[in-house]
């Protein structure tokens, strides 16, 4: 009970305590909201990563036809080839999921390949252009997964401490002040009871 | 007869012809179990003075590349030590095709907005340059690299300074500087013995170049106006009148739109491939083609000019194996794959 400090038994602490903890238990159902929300996001999320493979598999039939070209070109050639070629540009986002913060990548321009003169170079250019879509879903899926992970670790543990030390916690509280609050109108009771007998006796 | 300079030529090309890697040296190579073995190979060979330059353990497919290429340029330079007159002249012109390719380099770096590094470039000996590429590496644009070149034979590249910004594609400077680069080659032709010869074999180059481009061209759905911009305007067996109607046609009929029947055959065999989509051997066909066709001029015939250019074609032909089986052999690309992209 440290967290909470000393506290006067009183009445006026009682409901306040009462209204503490009643926010606090509406906070953690908030939580779990949240970590529902927040589970379902992160398996339909699941889903989609299996398309990776797919795209690791189409990425190295790529890398397979890169390198026949090289051998075939060689080093010079294509890096100057590949000098050509423009950058792609990409903006992103973050956008907010339940609070989490993840980024949505836009791909504005994409690299202009039709400066490649080698034809199976170009194509090889041309599969990897197609690719990039892919690509930035996939990387974007993961970097949501690994944020929505985190985010559900942390609240993970929020819950669990309001599950298991600040609510029990508040509610041995506010147990003990009852008792204490019982206690002293017993004892008001008793005290008011024996002034009444004795008045009582003196009439008679 | 044959002037005694001419004569002397052809006798040195028979003696450098046999510095060339045989096509057994390709295959021994071929089934060397890495690069290492590869440049243990070349260590007995015309490559071991550069080599040696080099630790073994930092040796790799990049800078055994710039090796063969400066052989291949010193190869092509020495002949100007031994010749002299029109001949010499036009074999400067022939050499000019290395330039033409740093040139052509350069282009897409500066387009690409990238740095020009040194690696980009086929190494050049100074005095064989007619442009200064230090001062052309330091340019940030297009029109500042034309304009260095107009005291060159490459001035001529401005007029299509207006379609690159047009087409925003270096294509088209690029296919500039070949129309000017076997356009003067094409008119010094005129002026040698054994002209004939000598145009049928860099005739023959131009057509293969000019139908591989419509090939791919159409392959890749290029605007039909970049591919005519693309064609080297000097025609061999593909004849002027037939270039838009290759243009026009899709690349399952050229065909039966060609007349040369050796084209013909050719162009079969593309499109196999093409449908196959063996698209790296596809271009390879055109360079076999070539290298196999200077090979049989160089046999048929001996102590003709023609034999000089032969040479020089198998040079590159040299250079182009040993670039494939070196980076094959990093890549640990198998066997077979490598040897598909040999000219054996």
């Amino acid at each position: 009970m440290a967290f909470i400090g000393r506290t006067t038994a009183t009445r006026g602490t009682l409901i306040k305590l009462r209204d503490t903890l009643e926010f606090i238990q509406n906070g953690q159902e908030i939580l779990k909201m949240k970590r529902d929300r927040l589970a379902g996001e992160l398996n339909s999320l699941l889903g989609k990563l299996a398309s990776r493979e797919e795209a690791e598999k189409r990425l190295m039939e790529i890398y397979v036809d890169f390198k026949g070209a090289l051998a075939t070109l060689g080093y010079g050639a294509v890096s100057s080839t590949a000098s050509s070629i423009s950058q792609m540009k990409a903006e992103v986002n973050p956008i907010s999921i339940m609070g989490v913060v993840v980024p949505k990548i836009m791909v504005k321009e994409k690299p202009q390949i039709n400066s490649i003169q080698n034809i199976s170079l170009y194509e090889v250019a041309e599969k990897l252009q197609m690719e990039i879509d892919e690509l930035l879903d996939v990387a974007q899926i993961e970097t949501n997964i690994e944020r929505i992970a985190y985010e559900l670790m942390m609240i993970n543990r929020k819950v669990n401490a309001l599950e298991k030390v600040i609510i029990p916690a508040y509610l041995k509280l506010i147990r003990y002040i009852e008792d204490l609050l019982f206690d002293e109108d017993l004892e008001d009771f008793a005290r008011i009871k024996h002034f009444r007998d004795a008045a009582g006796r003196k009439k008679t | 007869m044959k002037s005694p300079k001419i004569i002397y030529l052809i006798t040195r090309i028979h003696g450098l012809k046999e510095h060339l890697l045989k096509t057994e040296d390709f295959i021994r190579m071929l089934r060397a179990k890495n690069m290492a073995e590869i440049s243990d190979f070349l260590f007995t060979s015309d490559y071991s003075i550069e080599l040696s330059k080099i630790p073994i353990k930092e040796l790799d497919a990049k800078q055994l590349e710039s090796i063969f290429y400066l052989k291949l340029s010193e190869r092509l330079s020495f002949l100007f030590q031994i010749t002299s007159g029109k001949v010499k002249e036009v074999l400067e012109n022939y050499y000019r095709r290395i330039e033409v390719e740093n040139i052509k380099r350069m282009i897409r770096a500066i387009h690409g907005k990238e740095k020009i590094r040194e690696d980009y470039l086929i190494p050049i000996p100074r005095r064989y340059q007619t442009v200064n590429f230090l001062a052309l590496s330091e340019t940030r644009t297009i029109r500042e690299m034309i304009d260095l070149l107009k005291e060159t034979p490459y001035r001529n590249l401005k007029d299509r300074v207006e379609q690159y910004e047009k087409y925003n594609n270096p294509l088209v400077l690029e296919a500039q500087a070949d129309k000017l680069y076997y356009s003067g080659l094409w008119q010094k032709l005129e002026k040698i013995v054994d002209k004939n010869e000598v145009k049928q074999l860099i005739g023959t180059e131009i057509d293969l170049k000019n139908l591989l481009y419509v090939f791919s061209f159409k392959r890749m759905k290029m605007e039909p106006e970049l591919l005519e911009e693309m064609i080297v305007n000097v025609h061999y067996k593909l004849s002027k009148s037939l270039i838009p109607k290759l243009i026009g046609t899709s690349y399952e009929t050229i065909p039966k739109i060609l007349t040369w029947p050796p084209y013909v055959e050719l162009a079969n065999k593309t499109i196999e491939l093409l449908d196959k989509e063996m698209l790296a051997e596809t271009e390879n066909i055109f360079s076999q083609y070539l290298y196999s066709y200077a090979e049989t001029e160089a046999l048929r015939n001996p102590n003709n000019l023609v034999y000089v250019f032969a040479y020089l074609n198998l040079c590159f032909r040299e250079a182009r194996n040993l670039t494939t089986l070196s980076v094959g052999k990093q890549l640990k690309l198998d066997e077979e794959k490598i040897r598909s992209s040999l000219f054996l």
